[in-house]
């Protein structure tokens, strides 16, 4: 596998597909089709990125530097304002607490995401059929769940009178008495259920991407890494993680997207609250902009938050292309 | 030997509990959604519903326009599925195996693409498709969705695509088939657990999106399941039972369309991503 | 350089796209109906033609919201506007609350939007404000609406309240529809098996003490209410600051202030910080959905709540435990003996949309709600008409609804009539500051503090 594509890097023509046998062909109009074919394949794919998302981009851009709110809207009216926007939402003695709180929040979801996914994955690795089963279809069926019906649900389950978590913890009894706890009456504590909630959505797709890579890994490896006398730990770390790597980068930059916009699981648990104190990116564009039908500010929150997504992912992402081109 | 009996149990004991806590709050929706209205939240639980009831579940399914609905969410997700595997397996098979200029600069903006701001862009993808004959129809749904998903669907598949052993081709194409017969009798099999897994996710995001479907639609008779799932909420407050038999019925096609393939799909699932 | 005269082009081909070719630099004098429209004349909206058919035939679209009037109340109106119509016909279309304010955005703001459409009055000044709806001042006595367009020298035919939202600077953009408001719901087996005549509860403390009697009787009812109210509830919180002459914002001189650290307001939180702890078992933290308060009711586990005449219906159920002649009504005593508290008037306005081409047709499906028929059928639905005149003669068939009319009468209120006031509600200070003293986490007057300066920040943000 590594050879050839080593082949392939070696060989520079523009199509490689099965030349290392062919016979070469004279430089005619046909080799500058061939050139010309890998860009005719990704066309459709650039003409989509640049022109149907690039455009509305390109609005969003313009409009973060507009006042641009619903009367505008309906009068089509355009004005300009320049970095006024920025300056309300920078200028919030609020926002600066709020990206700090939605890097902490994308950063705990994503690691106990992954985390557990991993887990469950190698759980996965060692059951039964039956078992395996069953467990697959819980993740099935967690993942499946739509998110605004996840979140009543954990609403329900946490509440502070109805909540069967309370029920069960005092009739358990060992944890002291929880009659009347209120779960979301503190930020850290409403946190701590939307990451539950986040994480039971999410890991099922990191769980089942895992399961499948370690699928792939050839037994031999671990055969000899047993008899090398490894434990478990080991195999894990010097197989099992190394073999893993690339998809884990690419989970992890999933995840990292994906958690940081998230904006479903915290409206409907408490819309931010208590306090505004699970106020994140996403809420924080909702209250300042949409709420208020003030599409500009909204613009400017999100041009703010691809532009950190940006300055934290670059580099990631850069190093993830090089590592699996680089293979 | 009991040492090991112990270890399986143990495994067993946790695969349990992973199970338990996994599967708990769908079978409260489930169970939510049998319930008569009083039952649903009870100082204490009620585990099992004391006179199960399927008023919800007619309830849901007697909303007008039901059957619209269904088959706008079907078409649109079917639509954006096919439309998004189209053209991304154009361009995964490219980057996976064609060595071009820019290429790594395209694969940046393949991931790029993947974070534009879904929410943010309700408004200009709505200034410019107002004036438009696609305003106020369901296939406008499908293009936007097909924008988001493509990314996804652009690195999922390269990564199926380069795990692929080239040698098949070759010797495919060695034994006289075109490029193209190669790659559709012998890439296109070992393609398709990758493919299944990919369009997965496209079909739930499709399916499960509300926002666009709202904003853009205005006729009754456009709507998608999405938008249902919210006519529970009235000024008659809201319709527990009926939101979570709703809930139950919509997840139901992603869980049947996933037990039908999850067999081929973690034979194959992310193979390229480990090798490539 | 280059891509600075590009900006603006790039812009305004998008503005083009949308088929108005001057509307950049239209002036923004707000909804009339894009002139440059091929509109049928007598749609104008300055222009008051007589209602004659301007087009021979055509489809009015009427967007009304989920659970407002049945269907074939909907059916009678449109049949009667076809009889008078002759080659029209109506395309009404049901439409959810969740989300609706986006929908509304969208479909307002594009080239065929629907003629007319029902906003929550919290809703419709946002709409009023932005230009979105017609301008239909000049129409206010053939809708029937009185002759002033001034909120404070009312002399209107419409409810108050529901006046008060159809308004914006001075201008009538929407027609008062319907109100409802809430009352106190109570179980009649219980309040006599305790022995409680609900004729005597005449103030708030009568109330508490009412709900301790209760709370004795039913001891053995595991997490019985006398009377049950979420933490969170605060449209009924908003009712007990009226109720001790306190508001939650006053504008003053076009500057909005929070008042909730008003001595006043903070007479009414403790007022109702003493409701809910005479035993309410509802969550500190959730509000009056979570779960709804008829569920707990018809479980039998509370003896009264403060709910809307709609929940009625949900509190007796389907199920046969609770029959509809247990269930009472009475008016929201004051905290002053023998006066009834005001309400929060909820209800809806209908507008219609400023790119309509067919206002002329829209006009005149609205007027048939201010006959006496039109606001018959609304009586019938279970609303407070939104005229005054009807509202003070809800028949005696309709014991119930007279009793929130009363109330309506006596005094009635809505939330601070401002586009921002939405962005409030998205941040719900509120809420927090209730959850805040009921847990003991903050003292009124500190909660209240926080909450008056989150609401003056929002109110105060240059529209």
């Amino acid at each position: 596998m590594a050879d050839t594509m080593r082949a392939q890097v070696e060989d520079l023509s523009p199509v490689t597909v099965g030349r290392r046998g062919a016979p070469s062909r004279p430089r005619t109009a046909t080799s500058a089709m061939r050139r010309a074919l890998p860009y005719l394949a990704i066309l459709p794919t650039l003409g989509t990125f640049l022109i149907l998302l690039g455009y509305p981009v390109l609005l969003v851009i313009l409009l973060s530097f507009q006042k641009y709110n619903l009367a505008e809207l309906f009068n089509h009216r355009t004005i300009w304002i320049g970095l006024d926007n920025y300056r309300e939402i920078l200028g919030n003695p609020e926002f600066i607490s709020v990206v700090i709180r939605t890097f902490l929040f994308t950063i705990a979801n994503v690691a106990l995401t992954i985390g557990l996914g991993t887990l469950v994955a190698l759980l996965l690795d060692r059951l039964g059929r039956w078992m395996r089963l069953a467990v697959s279809m819980a993740m099935v069926l967690a993942w499946s769940v739509p998110a605004v019906t996840g979140s009543v649900i954990f609403q329900w389950l946490f509440d502070s009178k109805f909540g069967v978590v309370n029920w069960a913890l005092n009739t358990i009894g060992l944890f002291g008495d929880f009659t009347n706890h209120s779960w979301f009456d503190s930020g850290l504590s409403t946190f701590a259920i939307i990451t539950m909630l986040m994480v039971w959505q999410a890991a099922p797709f990191v769980a089942f991407s895992l399961f499948a890579g370690i699928g792939s890994i050839s037994k031999e490896q671990y055969e000899a890494a047993r008899v090398d006398g490894a434990g478990e730990w080991a195999v894990f770390r010097w197989i099992t993680l190394p073999s893993l790597a690339p998809l884990f980068m690419i989970l992890t930059f999933l995840s990292s997207i994906w958690d940081f916009k998230v904006f479903t699981q915290i409206w409907t648990m408490r819309q931010g609250g208590p306090n505004n104190e699970t106020v994140t990116l996403a809420i924080y564009a909702y209250q300042v902009g949409i709420a208020g039908n003030r599409f500009g500010i909204a613009a400017a929150v999100s041009c703010v938050m691809v532009a950190l997504l940006l300055v934290v992912l670059v580099p990631y992402i850069r190093s993830m292309v090089r590592t699996q081109e680089g293979a | 030997m009991s040492r090991r009996r112990l270890r399986r149990a143990m495994i067993n004991g946790v695969a349990a509990l992973v199970f338990v806590l996994f599967a708990f709050p769908v079978y409260w929706m489930v169970n939510s959604a049998f319930k008569p209205p009083d039952e649903i939240q009870t100082y204490v639980p009620v585990f099992l519903p004391t006179s199960p009831t399927l008023s919800n579940f007619a309830n849901a399914i007697g909303q007008p326009h039901f059957a619209d609905f269904l088959r706008n969410s079907l078409f649109v997700s079917f639509s954006t599925v096919a439309l998004a595997l189209l053209v991304g397996l154009l361009a995964a098979v490219t980057v996976a195996r064609v060595r071009f200029r820019g290429r790594k600069g395209f694969l940046l903006l393949v991931a790029i693409a993947q974070m534009a701001p879904f929410e943010g862009l309700l408004i200009p993808i709505y200034l410019v498709i107002r004036g438009t004959p696609l305003y106020n129809q369901v296939p406008s749904l499908i293009v936007v969705y097909f924008i988001f998903t493509l990314p996804f669907t652009i690195w999922s598949l390269r990564g199926f695509v380069s795990g692929i052993p080239v040698d098949l081709e070759e010797a495919a194409m060695v034994d006289g088939c075109s490029r193209f017969g190669a790659f559709r009798h012998v890439v296109f099999p070992l393609l398709l657990p990758g493919i299944v897994s990919t369009a997965i996710f496209g079909y739930i995001t499709a399916w499960n999106e509300f926002l666009y479907a709202n904003a853009f639609m205005t006729n009754v008779s456009n709507y998608t399941l999405p938008v249902w799932l919210a006519t529970f909420r009235t000024s008659f407050g809201i319709d527990w039972g009926g939101t979570m038999a709703a809930a139950t019925l919509f997840t139901l096609p992603v869980l049947v369309f996933f037990l039908i393939v999850q067999g081929r799909m973690v034979g194959g699932l992310t193979a390229g991503a480990v090798k490539g | 350089m280059r891509a600075k005269s590009l900006v603006p082009i790039a812009f305004l081909a998008v503005v083009g796209l949308t088929g108005c070719s001057s509307a950049a630099t239209q002036a923004p004098t707000q909804a009339a109906p894009a002139g440059s429209q091929a509109a049928p004349a007598g749609s104008q909206a300055a222009t008051p033609a007589p209602a004659t058919q301007a087009a021979s035939s055509g489809t009015l679209t009427v967007w009304l919201m989920k659970g407002s009037l049945p269907d074939e109340t909907v059916a009678t109106l449109n049949t009667q506007f076809q009889a008078a119509h002759p080659g029209w016909t109506v395309d009404y279309q049901v439409q959810n609350w969740d989300g609706i304010v986006a929908k509304l955005t969208t479909a307002l703001a594009s080239n065929n939007p629907p003629d007319i459409v029902e906003l929550g009055n919290t809703q419709a000044v946002t709409f009023e404000q932005a230009g979105a709806l017609m301008d239909i001042s000049s129409q206010r006595q053939a809708l029937g609406g009185g002759t002033s367009n001034d909120s404070a020298t009312a002399d209107e035919a419409w409810l108050g309240s529901l006046n008060d939202t159809s308004i914006w600077e001075g201008k009538l953009y929407a027609m008062p529809f319907y109100a409802g408001d809430r009352l106190v719901i109570y179980n009649k087996t219980q309040f006599a098996a305790a022995g409680i005549d609900p004729a005597t509860i005449t103030s708030k403390d009568k109330m508490i003490a009412a709900a301790k009697t209760l709370q004795a009787k039913y001891a053995s009812v595991k997490d019985y209410s006398g009377l049950y109210t979420a933490g969170q509830n605060w449209y009924e919180l908003l009712q007990f600051i009226w109720d001790r002459g306190g508001d939650v914002a006053v504008d003053q001189n076009g500057t909005w202030k929070a008042t909730l650290e008003s001595p006043q307001a903070m007479q009414g939180i403790q007022d109702y910080v003493d409701y809910y702890k005479a035993g309410s078992t509802g969550p500190a933290d959730n509000d009056e959905m979570n779960p709804p308060e008829y569920d707990i009711f018809h479980q039998g586990k509370a003896g009264m709540f403060i709910g809307n005449g709609w929940e009625i219906g949900s509190a007796v159920g389907t199920d046969g435990k609770l029959k509809a002649d247990e269930v009472g009504v009475f008016a929201i005593p004051s905290a002053t003996d023998g006066k009834t508290a005001p309400v929060f008037l909820g209800g809806s306005d209908l507008g219609i949309a400023a790119n309509s081409k067919n206002q002329q047709q829209a006009l005149d499906w609205l007027k048939q709600l201010n006959t006496d028929a039109g606001q018959q059928l609304l009586i019938k639905a279970g609303w407070i008409p939104s005229l005054k005149t009807a509202a003070a003669n809800i028949p005696a068939d309709n014991p119930i609804l007279q009793v929130q009319a009363k109330e309506a009468a006596a005094g009635s209120k809505s939330t601070p009539n401002d586009p921002r006031w939405a962005s409030v509600e998205a941040n719900n200070p509120i809420k927090s500051m209730l959850t805040q003293i009921l847990t003991g986490k903050a003292s009124i007057a500190d909660a209240a503090k926080a909450a008056d300066q989150s609401i003056d920040q929002i109110l105060n943000t240059p529209l």
